[in-house]
């Protein structure tokens, strides 16, 4: 974890001292992390993507105003789970106006990154659950279960007590155990 | 099963107590029932989390850096270029409003301060004295229509005695109002105004 850190330490030095290929790097170490937190908040390839690339945008911007309070990873992280939320909400809005469901799924399928059919199915019963928790569950469910995330890094992320997050996840995993169930 | 599920979830939360986790441990090495339930539900939430197994097409993560970068270079030309073409008619937009507010402003400024002026200043005592009793129970309006001549007095009959009644009349007359500017008056405006001219009369009339 130090060496990772240092790591972050000196590429971030390197691009405030304009190296443009330290970010690129930076990129190339976390976009995979950052685009399956996105995909798993988001249940879709389309709106992942939409949440990474803003991301990405967010971190070149505000990269010179990151100051080692935390860690490189945890500030990434921070924006992540934002952005998704908001994306979410975004998406929860325009539910108020009639789309072309048959349409967007179309579109979904074609610009999907999964390759195997059965990895996308496994994928999209996931996305079936995870979508009837509400967001911040969802948020935690994910941390704790996809990306193994201790409760004091996702305390450090979020910003709610570990308590909190206890109680959180253990009404998000309640529901997804329903769920599960009542999907069998 | 739902006592078992409810402490098992329990556990995998971390919700227990160092007390009942003892002993919850201890029963998960003796009860096969609790044993089951458990790996059961861990086989559940297991099964949902393997996405490593995923394989994904990579094009996708090496193109997303320059797709990025051509956001990046897009929002930075907007705002070198493109910018310019949104700024200039919001800038001439909110200029125009201000010297439209400005406008509108000094206009009442005027338009309070002149009435207050006339009243307060231009009246003589004789003009005072003349016109209170001949024309104290005319209708502002009347009044006003027979004032033509002088753009003021069409605005308001400054030499009458504002008493509320005629204040309201005055305030409340369609036709009074159509050639006045009191109807551009904010109320506290309009309150000081004839609050004015209400002293104004009332002192000139002692005289």
């Amino acid at each position: 974890m130090g060496t990772v850190q240092d790591n972050d330490f000196e590429l971030v030095n390197r691009f405030l001292s304009g190296e443009e290929v330290a970010f690129n790097l930076i990129v190339k170490k976390y976009q995979k992390k950052i685009y399956w937190h996105a995909r798993q908040m988001m249940g879709n390839h389309l709106d992942a993507d939409e949440v990474t690339q803003e991301v990405l945008i967010v971190i070149f911007n505000k990269l010179k105003n990151f100051n080692f309070n935390s860690s490189l990873y945890t500030w990434i992280y921070k924006i992540v789970t934002t952005r998704s939320l908001n994306q979410i909400r975004k998406k929860q809005i325009k539910r108020f106006f009639p789309i072309d469901d048959k349409e967007e799924v179309e579109l979904q399928d074609k610009h999907d990154i999964i390759k195997e059919l059965d990895a996308r199915e496994k994928l999209d019963k996931v996305k079936k659950i995870l979508e009837k928790i509400p967001p911040k569950q969802k948020q935690i469910f994910i941390m704790r279960n996809f990306e193994d995330l201790s409760y004091e890094e996702i305390s450090e992320v979020t910003g709610k007590s570990v308590g909190g997050l206890k109680a959180n996840y253990f009404h998000a995993l309640k529901k997804v155990v329903e769920l599960t169930n009542e999907n069998k | 099963m739902k006592t078992n599920k409810e402490k098992i979830l329990k556990y995998i939360s971390g919700q227990l107590t160092q007390e009942e986790l003892i002993i919850f441990e201890e029963e998960l090495r003796k009860s096969n029932q609790l044993k089951k339930d458990y790996d059961n539900i861990k086989l559940q939430l297991d099964d949902l989390s393997n996405r490593s197994e995923f394989e994904t097409n990579e094009m996708y993560f090496t193109n997303l850096l320059p797709r990025v970068y051509q956001r990046i270079d897009k929002k930075k030309r907007f705002w070198k270029f493109g910018g310019i073409y949104y700024l200039v008619p919001t800038a001439s937009a909110v200029v125009v409003l201000f010297l439209f507010l400005l406008n509108t402003k000094t206009n009442y400024d005027t338009g309070y301060k002149d009435l207050a002026n006339e009243v307060v200043n231009n009246l003589s005592d004789k003009e005072v004295s003349d016109k209170y009793s001949r024309e104290l129970e005319a209708d502002p309006a009347d009044y006003a229509f027979n004032q033509n001549n002088d753009e003021l007095n069409i605005q308001i009959p400054s030499d009458l005695e504002l008493n509320n009644d005629s204040y309201t009349r005055l305030i409340g007359n369609p036709l009074a109002n159509e050639y006045s500017p009191l109807r551009n008056l904010s109320e506290n405006e309009l309150e000081t105004v004839y609050e004015k001219l209400n002293s104004t009369t009332s002192t000139k009339v002692r005289k």
